[in-house]
């Protein structure tokens, strides 16, 4: 049984752990535990944080398994869970913020990267990576919930407008502004022209 | 709105998710459109961009923390279903009016029957879980799904459970007056009575007597579920009557 796992879809082993399989769990872990810590870390940029958040996905997962059935893709169901979780870590967050230089701020970023960033230093991987990582964080909830999803997960709109429970039409418009967006505010640093 | 549009297309043939007549129409663009073909290369590269963005490593003990909140939360729930599990929670609910009784008995008897021998219905006294019920017979807790547990005790007493209501019934006696709220919490049971007591005399011992209660609930309940069980009780019951009056 536990050879076969690994070739599994996510439903099957979701069944196979409904009806007591534990390991076809660890296999759904392994699977998702990197792809949901990521996608997590790009809402809330707080490694520590993200990790427990993905842990409580699982959890929930865990504990859901006797009331899940096949309605949709699994992964739209566990992605749907890490993004609750997720916006109620950023709604939290900015609850008890006091410190307005804490905030996401256009200004104040894109003034740090003249401020402290040569050029040069701009193309280092790394910087690229911050960059692109917290300029994907500015962008407004309903874009970033659709880039992260397409772009980074690699979901298709359908998968999208079910964990968002938006039309596809929306997820389609709100990609499309929210690539723009994105692509105006990193044009100079990933050299896109 | 053309610029929005042409976006669109051009996102959505990134993705590909456009309908073919769509994807024709925009790949024609770009091949004849230098505005087109620049946008729809920048965004090929923002797009290659973010899929190329790496991918952070977990802490190495993540699927051992993993492990350990499953089983904590595990442990929480267990004991939470536990308390709430329905026979823990009648066990809670004895305890409860079993001290209860026994206080109100001891006191009631040194008030009002200081110099009285007789000691009270000794039922709920001396109940100490569902399983140690007087009388077998009747299955009582089995059989009312709406009861906690009905126990006939040696004295001649019914004594109903339903959470941490109580209902006490001497079962010799006829036409018992039970105030109204009363009955409606154990109407279930109490249109058994009979049935109730026909389980008691038998108990005691006076099949005529128990005959009669078990044969005046199937005339009272003739399609009710338990007159099956009743009339195999009423064939022993002549069995045993045709043995008592041989001996």
């Amino acid at each position: 049984m536990e050879s076969h796992l690994e070739e599994e879809s996510d439903e099957i082993l979701m069944l196979s752990f409904k009806s007591g399989e534990e390991k076809a769990f660890e296999e759904i872990v392994k699977r998702y535990k990197t792809k949901l810590f990521n996608y997590i870390y790009k809402y809330i940029s707080d490694v520590e944080r993200s990790e427990e958040i993905t842990q409580e996905v699982f959890i929930r997962v865990y504990r859901s398994r006797d009331r899940y059935k096949i309605k949709a893709k699994f992964s739209t169901f566990i992605y749907r869970i890490a993004l609750n979780l997720a916006f109620n870590e950023v709604r939290n967050r900015n609850r008890r913020k006091t410190d307005p230089h804490n905030e996401f701020d256009d200004k104040i970023f894109n003034d740090k990267i003249k401020e402290h960033n040569t050029p040069e230093k701009l193309y280092e991987r790394k910087e690229v990576e911050i960059i692109v990582n917290q300029e994907i964080s500015n962008l407004s909830s309903k874009y970033k919930d659709v880039i992260l999803l397409c772009d980074i997960e690699g979901l298709s709109y359908k998968e999208v407008a079910k964990i968002l429970n938006i039309s596809i039409g929306t997820v389609q418009s709100r990609l499309s502004r929210g690539r723009v967006r994105l692509k105006q505010r990193l044009e100079n640093v990933l050299n896109l022209k | 709105m053309k610029e929005e549009k042409a976006y669109k297309m051009l996102s959505g043939l990134l993705d590909n998710e456009l309908m073919a007549h769509e994807r024709f129409e925009i790949m024609g663009l770009i091949k004849t459109d230098p505005w087109y073909a620049q946008k729809h290369k920048e965004l090929v590269r923002l797009r290659e961009s973010l899929i190329g963005l790496p991918q952070m490593s977990l802490s190495p003990h993540f699927e051992a923390n993993l492990t350990n909140q499953i089983n904590n939360t595990q442990s929480q729930v267990s004991w939470l279903s536990r308390l709430t599990d329905y026979g823990v929670m009648n066990k809670v609910a004895y305890g409860l009016v079993t001290a209860s009784i026994i206080f109100m008995a001891f006191i009631g008897t040194q008030i009002y029957f200081p110099n009285d021998s007789t000691p009270p219905p000794s039922s709920a006294i001396t109940l100490k879980s569902p399983t140690t019920a007087v009388v077998h017979e009747s299955k009582p807790g089995a059989q009312y799904q709406d009861l906690d547990v009905a126990i006939i005790d040696t004295e001649g007493y019914l004594n109903l459970y339903k959470g941490t209501d109580f209902l006490q019934i001497k079962l010799d006696e006829d036409n018992p007056k039970i105030a109204p709220e009363k009955q409606r919490m154990f109407r279930e049971v109490l249109n058994n009575y009979e049935y109730m007591r026909g389980m008691y005399w038998k108990h005691k011992g006076d099949f005529k007597k128990s005959r009669e209660c078990l044969e005046r609930f199937i005339a009272e309940h003739p399609t009710s579920g338990v007159s099956r069980h009743i009339r195999t009780e009423l064939k022993s019951l002549q069995i045993k009557n045709q043995e008592s009056y041989g001996r």
